[in-house]
């Protein structure tokens, strides 16, 4: 049995390593999609957020704000795997209560391609993410490990027919995940907390300004626009047990991406959608770097050889 | 900490990351910048090549360049290349064509091995040059 599984495993990397065309971070045909800010993208990349920042809406509890990183590695051109991290700051709601800050519970994840349709501009991937329970400070994270199984796609709407040219530039890309905590209860006594499963998905809608001036029209946008995608995100989060069970907390954020050759700087309103989901509007902001382009001689490098047709 | 110190230092960080990490930057994807004849538009006479700019060097071997008609018969000469200082322009040449709908087609393989690929249309208004 475990012959059988190493020899599965070496045939898988082999299997996926004889792909020959690279796909880029967020290439599929034609289109370019660029990281989202608020939902996870569908593609396996070599990629860092350098920075993120999230300023969200003040809820019943109080107002978060964290910054972080997040870098993704692909192990082969359709696979990848990543580690987050943040550091968060909370200000509660009640008088009384003083702020209070520390380290996050750390992230890890892994994304697979399933499939990719060139012609279509459409992908579809899943993923596995994994929140390090109890590594941060209870403060302000949580002490239970989340396993989140996931989905992610995404299409360009590049084959819509050309009476309708205009809509071509416009992509969608979404996510649905399942968030398992391992255990049902944390603590005990009158610290005991119950664990919620939820589902998390949602959708962005985006606009490419570099696909319109390079596929439909040259309109002679010069910089900063001609690099330019306009976005609106949604992302819902909804508890399938405990009291809280079925009260979506829902938000639309707005906002703005530009991607340059290696970098690409993003900025989004939050705002919620309903009561559950808070006050008032939060910010989200994105620096992201795109690690194989910067450096190609050690982010296109993998155990299992260089991606890409320089290992031909 | 607090959050501006926190953010200040970030910040800082990020900065001096990017200044590191620039100076080392040789090589991207490569996105088209603009092109000749311009993407969408309509040409008063038929033009003697297309041209497009990338923002990036290409690799020869592996980017190419083709015009359609609306018959969807290739038109140009066959002769796609790679050319400029820095390799970054792809083009082909073309013979007189006649008025209509043209598309072109390209492929760009970048020094860094990503493939990017896209399309365009322009238009003839008049027979001749």
């Amino acid at each position: 049995m475990k012959q059988l599984s190493v020899i599965t495993l070496g045939m898988f990397f082999t299997a996926a390593f004889l792909v020959t065309e690279v796909h880029a971070h967020g290439v599929i045909g034609k289109r370019f999609i660029p990281s989202t800010l608020t939902l996870e993208d569908p593609f396996p990349s070599d990629e860092m957020d350098l920075f993120t920042f999230n300023r969200a809406p003040k809820d019943k509890e109080g107002r978060e704000t964290s910054i972080g990183f997040e870098f993704a590695k692909r192990l082969t051109p359709d696979l990848a795997l990543g580690v987050g991290w943040e550091y968060i700051f909370f200000d509660p709601r009640e008088a009384g209560e003083s702020r209070t800050s520390g380290a996050g519970n750390p992230e890890f994840s892994v994304k697979y391609a399933l499939l990719r349709s060139i012609a279509h501009e459409g992908i579809l991937s899943v993923g596995l993410g994994v929140e390090a329970g109890g590594v941060g400070p209870k403060r302000v994270a949580e002490r239970v490990t989340t396993i989140s199984p996931a989905v992610f796609f995404g299409k360009g709407f590049g084959d819509l027919p050309d009476s309708v040219n205009f809509f071509k530039p416009f992509s969608i890309t979404g996510s649905f995940a399942v968030n398992n905590p391992a255990n049902r209860f944390t603590g005990s006594g009158d610290d005991k907390e119950r664990n919620l499963t939820t589902l998390s998905y949602g959708l962005a809608l985006m606009y490419s300004i570099p696909y319109l001036q390079s596929t439909i029209k040259d309109f002679g946008l010069g910089a900063p626009m001609d690099r330019m995608f306009p976005v609106v995100e949604f992302n819902l989060e909804t508890p399938v047990s405990g009291p809280e069970r079925r009260r979506t907390t829902a938000f639309a954020n707005p906002g703005l991406i530009w991607a340059g050759k290696y970098i690409q700087l993003g900025v989004e309103a939050q705002v919620p959608m309903n009561n559950v989901s808070g006050k008032n509007v939060g910010v989200r902001g994105l620096v992201h770097v795109f690690i194989d382009d910067i450096w190609p001689n050690i982010f296109t490098w993998t155990p299992w050889g260089v991606i890409g047709p320089t290992s031909r | 900490m607090n959050i501006l110190r926190a953010f200040h230092s970030i910040v800082l960080l990020t900065s001096l990351v990017s200044i590191a990490v620039f100076p080392a930057v040789s090589e991207s994807h490569a996105f088209p910048v603009r092109s000749e004849p311009r993407v969408g538009w309509t040409v008063g006479t038929s033009p003697q090549k297309v041209t497009i700019w990338f923002d990036g060097e290409l690799e020869p071997a592996f980017s190419s360049v083709a015009v359609y008609n609306s018959a969807k018969q290739q038109v140009d000469k066959g002769n796609s290349r790679v050319t400029g200082s820095d390799n970054s322009v792809l083009e082909v040449e073309l013979p007189a064509l006649a008025a209509g709908n043209y598309r072109v087609y390209w492929k760009a393989l970048s020094k860094d091995t990503h493939v990017t690929e896209g399309d365009f249309a322009f238009t003839i208004a008049a027979k001749g040059r």
